[in-house]
């Protein structure tokens, strides 16, 4: 890994800086040499096909995944210099959803903050908004266990803002969500990159990709193919013809699977 | 920092109780005062025993001391699937270094029945070695103390090591057996130990001293040298035990640090499929013998689970170890002189083996959804059942038949 590192002498010109990011499991090189700059107030969306390396890149950049190279600056510090320092900056929703399922969604707030050297009064008036905003106040004091998957994911959102952090990392934050909370969170999410911090998320859901954000990556094998504003990468074309294009995604032939729809044995 | 892991660990263990039926309420809380009585029994065995028997004071205090350490290391990592504040990485996404959560979460580790239990059980040690006054009574202490944090440690480092692995669906499966497995034999050292126990007389204590002498150079048998030389007025032996053991603490917790470390920094990669040779659809060996139809194929799927689902193979280990221990246990404590206790034995290991035939319990799920009649997959159960069964008749048949004969051809000899 590259020791060098810059300076965080006032504010850092970018949100996100990554060089030559690189991890390997055995012999799949699942994130190859990845640069990648992230302005301060961007929307940021990485897609890419299953298996294409974000998630492992996006746990690199967060600090839960120790990269084997490569360079991650968040807010001007170095993540893998001082894991900690950059996790106080950032907050994450995760792919893997491990909460503590025997606390309440309140509780669950609460040691958050606490955790994090928040102090009491802070930390019960924000988890209050937060949990109002995200139409969880009725779920207040229902055990994480008894959730839906979709109002996991909005309590594990609500856990990651919380704190306030400069950037925001969410991985699939869309899935399983209802129509009326996505909209909620929609509008969470861009009065919150209005306000100056960043965020950065994954998905699948092109038009959600075009519709939200203010630049693109194009993740496949590994490797960033694709990244730039959003109009730059569609280049008159939508999101997802774009996409396909560049990951190269192969259509049913009309020879294969002949047999559905004809037989019912 | 710590306050809060405490609290974090009291609202679990609060919430955990409120969630379940007052069935299951009442079950825990009959569970927790369980563990009362067996604090107190270790309490008074430790506390009167040496008083009145010196002789067996150093065994007892390492044995005592040694079931605790293995016993702390041991059952964590059986329940570590169900319990969330074993785990560390749910605490990865916060800004905590290593240091903060070691001792943090070995503070939160002394809060909850098992730690109160083993406290009262271990202070029995004070009231069974120390004297009323003076540096022994304060490094009988400490010995007590170092014994329990090498419990906390110990088991806190071990968890935090394996605790990638034994979230994997391979640990679990292996926990369902090893608990199965440890029910069994902890029935079965308490049924031949007591008996065995009474045959213990004074020449087989003094068998014992050479493995009480190997016991007390582990860390569980320093500090219990430690207790009883401080009790015998040896302090100068007793410190040195005691500073090895505290040696051996902070060893351990230098391994949860690091384990910590490598924890909070390791997410786990994305799921990949294990390479599995391509299998065909039904078990290579039973592959001439079933039809190629839909009872085959119900047959064939019993096959595959025999080896592949916790539950059956909980089952059927059991009843194969049942019928096994029964005749272990007869032959210590009677010696083999009924041929009827592999009968006995046999009976034994089909009934125990019919709990698996809980056809609608089962899986029955996956017949619901296809097509296949129930008579039909009731019946290719059955015979699945019933070649495994056959198995362990034979397997348990061959060695007995041929001991049979070797002692006929004895006696006509």
């Amino acid at each position: 890994m590259t020791a060098a590192s810059a300076p965080a002498a006032g504010r850092s010109p970018t949100a996100l800086s990554v060089r030559g990011l690189r991890k390997a499991f055995g012999p799949k090189l699942a994130v190859a040499d990845v640069d990648l700059d992230i302005p301060h107030g961007c929307f940021f969306g990485l897609v890419g096909p299953n298996g294409a390396g974000k998630t492992t890149t996006l746990s690199m950049v967060t600090g839960l995944l120790r990269p084997d190279a490569g360079l991650v600056l968040v807010d001007g510090v170095e993540v893998w210099r001082d894991p900690v320092a950059a996790k106080r900056r950032i907050g994450v929703l995760p792919e893997d959803l491990r909460l503590f399922e025997r606390l309440t969604g309140a509780e669950l707030l609460t040691y958050n903050g606490l955790l994090r050297g928040m102090a009491p009064a802070t930390v019960e008036e924000r988890a209050s908004e937060l949990l109002g905003v995200l139409a969880l106040d009725d779920a207040a004091g229902t055990l994480v266990i008894d959730y839906s998957h979709g109002m996991r994911k909005k309590i594990a959102l609500a856990a990651a803002l919380l704190h306030a952090p400069r950037v925001l990392f969410l991985d699939e934050p869309f899935e399983a969500i209802d129509p009326v909370s996505a909209r909620t969170i929609r509008g969470l999410l861009e009065r919150y990159t209005a306000g100056g911090a960043t965020v950065v998320f994954s998905s699948h859901v092109m038009e959600l990709v075009e519709r939200l954000c203010d630049r693109v990556g194009i993740m496949h094998l590994g490797r960033l193919i694709a990244e730039g504003p959003v109009d730059q990468v569609r280049a008159g074309r939508s999101l997802e013809d774009a996409f396909v294009e560049l990951v190269g995604a192969g259509d049913v032939t009309t020879e294969e699977l002949g047999w559905l729809g004809i037989s019912s044995a | 920092m710590a306050g809060h892991l405490i609290g974090l660990k009291l609202a679990l263990l609060r919430n955990g109780l409120r969630r379940s039926h007052w069935q299951q309420q009442v079950g825990l809380v009959l569970g927790a005062l369980a563990g009362l009585p067996l604090a107190a029994g270790g309490f008074l065995l430790l506390a009167l025993v040496p008083r009145a028997e010196p002789r067996v004071g150093l065994l007892l205090v390492e044995a005592v001391f040694l079931l605790l350490f293995i016993g702390w290391g041991l059952f964590p990592l059986l329940s570590f699937s169900g319990e969330a504040s074993l785990d560390p990485a749910m605490l990865a996404l916060l800004p905590l270094r290593p240091r903060q959560l070691v001792s943090g979460l070995a503070l939160a580790g002394c809060v909850g029945v098992a730690p109160l239990c083993t406290l009262v059980a271990l202070t029995g040690a004070v009231a069974g070695f120390a004297p009323l006054f003076g540096p022994g009574l304060v490094l009988v202490a400490a010995a007590v103390l170092v014994e329990f944090a090498l419990c906390l440690v110990g088991s806190r480092a071990l968890l935090t090591a394996l605790s990638r692995w034994l979230r994997s669906r391979r640990a679990r499966d292996l926990t369902i057996v090893l608990m199965s497995v440890l029910a069994l034999a902890l029935n079965l050292a308490i049924q031949g130990g007591g008996r065995l126990l009474r045959r213990v007389g004074q020449d087989d204590l003094e068998a014992l001293r050479p493995i009480a002498r190997a016991v007390g150079w582990l860390p569980p048998g320093l500090a219990a040298r430690a207790v009883v030389d401080a009790g015998s007025g040896r302090l100068l032996a007793a410190t040195g035990e005691l500073l090895a053991a505290a040696m051996v603490v902070l060893l351990l917790g230098w391994w949860w640090w690091r384990s910590l470390d490598r924890v909070l920094t390791t997410a786990e990669p994305p799921a990949r499929a294990r390479a599995r040779a391509a299998a065909g659809l039904f078990p290579r060996v039973a592959r001439r013998l079933l039809p190629t139809d839909q009872r085959g194929a119900v047959a064939a799927k019993e096959l595959r689970y025999l080896a592949r689902h916790p539950r059956l193979r909980v089952a059927w280990m059991m009843s194969g170890l049942l019928g096994l221990g029964l005749i272990v246990f007869v032959s210590l404590t009677e010696g083999l002189r009924h041929p009827w206790i592999v009968l006995a034995s046999l009976a034994m290991a089909f009934l125990a083996s019919q709990n698996s035939l809980n056809q609608f319990g089962f899986e029955s799920l996956l017949t619901e959804k296809s097509s296949v009649h129930g008579h039909v997959d009731v019946r290719k159960r059955d015979a699945s059942t019933w070649t495994r069964d056959f198995n362990v008749r034979q397997t348990r048949l061959r060695p007995r038949l041929l001991e049979t004969e070797e002692e006929q051809k004895t006696q006509q000899t």
